[in-house]
């Protein structure tokens, strides 16, 4: 059988005075009829689908009547396709550009992350080029990852892997050396005056005791012990020693400050960014400072290789606002707040007291507190080894 | 005996027809020019300076391609005869 007559077969009935003629002419060609049967007036035979047509011309030369009596293969169903080819050629392109795309990144899946690692990872992502719809390469992988793993206390470890198209993107969180500063090579100083309250030395000689009352810059940790023989014994120091003190901020807010407010209705352009191809669907660039968002491009919830680029071009303006002594006395305790916590991580109010005048239109805000805090510090001064007591 | 191995055969040996009968139920045939007649129980065969009539009983041309077919059917008898003037 040939290939032919595998996809479409016609059983045909020619018949007329001149039929044998047909049969004739047809041997000049080299087509095929099978099992060609002889009927009263002429013969039934079966001919390939693309060859009827020149079938039915020799019969038309031979004054013969030609007839369909039957169809065999898939023709009959495939000929409601070849009217409406795009029934074939749509999953055929879409097969197509799903080879074609499976080195683009569709869709990124993150796993384990807190809200503050994952802004991280999109953020290097972004930066390393590796958003919906850009091409992913091993070395912008492995880039990626060095350069998150490289980062202080953010991450235990990262792993990216882009499998089929999905870009996985795993970690852990650092583990927290049981809280303690990194140690250093000289004594562990009182940052303030207070009473202590705990220690945690695992490193280092203590010199105190809980509830000892310390002063600024008094020697908590040593970083040397004498031996017998009067000669020092050094370790590196690290700890903790939370005392309780008072700390004293006076911050300055005047009622009416000036702020840099966006202006509804800024400008803004929208992109579409897949390998490549940068296409601009809305708006146009424009000049100066510009904020993106970056959103995966979906249609009806189904991830595309390509990634919606959102340019903001806000336009700000200088205003003024007055503060009730009220309102500016709780921004002044808001930043003195933050000074407290900048100079001591973690530390616990116990007691609090503020004084508040207003003069000239700038509210003083003095602000007095009771914390429990860490108040070891590394000393800037190096180690004054004592002679041994004679 | 090396001439006879590489003398050729006798001219137009390979464009004679040839007619190879397989019991009494197959006929394949080389070099038909025409099928002449196909009629319920015969078929009359231009095969160039003689012509073959097959008879027996539900005969049929299984294919035809070119100068090649092959005959079906319960073959009765096959004649041989000159070929005769070509009807109209």
């Amino acid at each position: 059988m040939r290939w032919e007559e595998a996809l479409d077969r016609i059983q045909v009935s020619v018949t007329g005075s001149q039929s044998r003629k047909v049969l004739w002419d047809w041997q000049k060609g080299t087509a095929r009829l099978s099992r060609i049967t002889p009927v009263l007036g002429g013969f039934t035979a079966w001919v390939a689908r693309r060859q009827y047509s020149r079938l039915e011309g020799l019969c038309q030369k031979h004054d013969a009547r030609v007839q369909i009596l039957r169809t065999k293969g898939p023709g009959r169903f495939l000929a409601p396709l070849h009217a409406r080819l795009g029934l074939v050629a749509g999953p055929l392109c879409f097969l197509a550009v799903l080879q074609l795309s499976g080195s683009l990144i569709w869709s990124v899946k993150y796993i384990d992350f807190t809200p503050e690692q994952r802004a991280l990872v999109e953020e290097k992502l972004l930066e390393t080029g590796l958003q919906v719809g850009q091409v992913a390469t091993q070395e912008k992988l492995r880039q990626a990852e060095q350069e998150l793993m490289s980062r202080e206390n953010a991450f235990g470890w990262v792993t990216l892997n882009f499998v089929d198209g999905r870009l996985t993107a795993e970690c852990t969180s650092a583990m927290a050396e049981g809280g303690f500063p990194q140690s250093n090579s000289w004594d562990l100083v009182a940052a303030v005056d207070g009473v202590i309250l705990s220690q945690d030395v695992p490193m280092g000689f203590t010199q105190t005791r809980v509830g000892d009352t310390v002063t600024r810059g008094q020697v908590l940790v040593s970083c040397y012990k004498l031996d017998h023989g009067g000669q020092p014994v050094w370790q590196e120091t690290r700890g903790q020693v939370v005392a309780r003190f008072t700390w004293e901020y006076t911050y300055l807010q005047p009622l009416e400050m000036t702020a840099r407010v966006e202006e509804p209705g800024g400008a803004r352009q929208v992109e579409i960014w897949t390998g490549p191809f940068r296409r601009t669907i809305l708006g146009e660039e424009k000049t100066g400072e510009g904020r993106r968002e970056y959103q995966p491009l979906t249609i009806l919830g189904l991830a595309l290789p390509a990634t919606l680029v959102t340019t903001y071009y806000p336009q700000y303006s200088r205003e003024t606002f007055s503060l009730s002594q009220e309102g500016a006395a709780q921004l002044a305790r808001y930043n003195c707040l933050c000074q407290l916590l900048e100079e001591f991580p973690g530390a616990e109010i116990q007691e609090e007291n503020a004084e508040q005048t207003l003069e000239d239109g700038i509210l003083t805000y003095r602000w007095t507190v009771t914390v429990a805090a860490d108040i070891a510090r590394p000393s800037d001064q190096p180690p004054v080894v004592e002679a041994p007591v004679e | 005996m090396l001439r006879g191995l590489l003398s050729q055969p006798p001219e137009h040996f390979y464009s004679q027809a040839a007619a190879h009968i397989t019991g009494r139920r197959l006929v394949e045939i080389q070099g038909c020019r025409r099928v002449l007649e196909i009629e319920e129980g015969h078929l009359c065969l231009d095969m160039g300076r003689w012509q073959m009539e097959l008879y027996g009983e539900r005969l049929a041309i299984r294919a035809l391609e070119g100068q090649q077919l092959v005959v079906e059917g319960a073959l009765g008898r096959a004649e041989f005869s000159p070929r005769k003037e070509e009807r109209p």
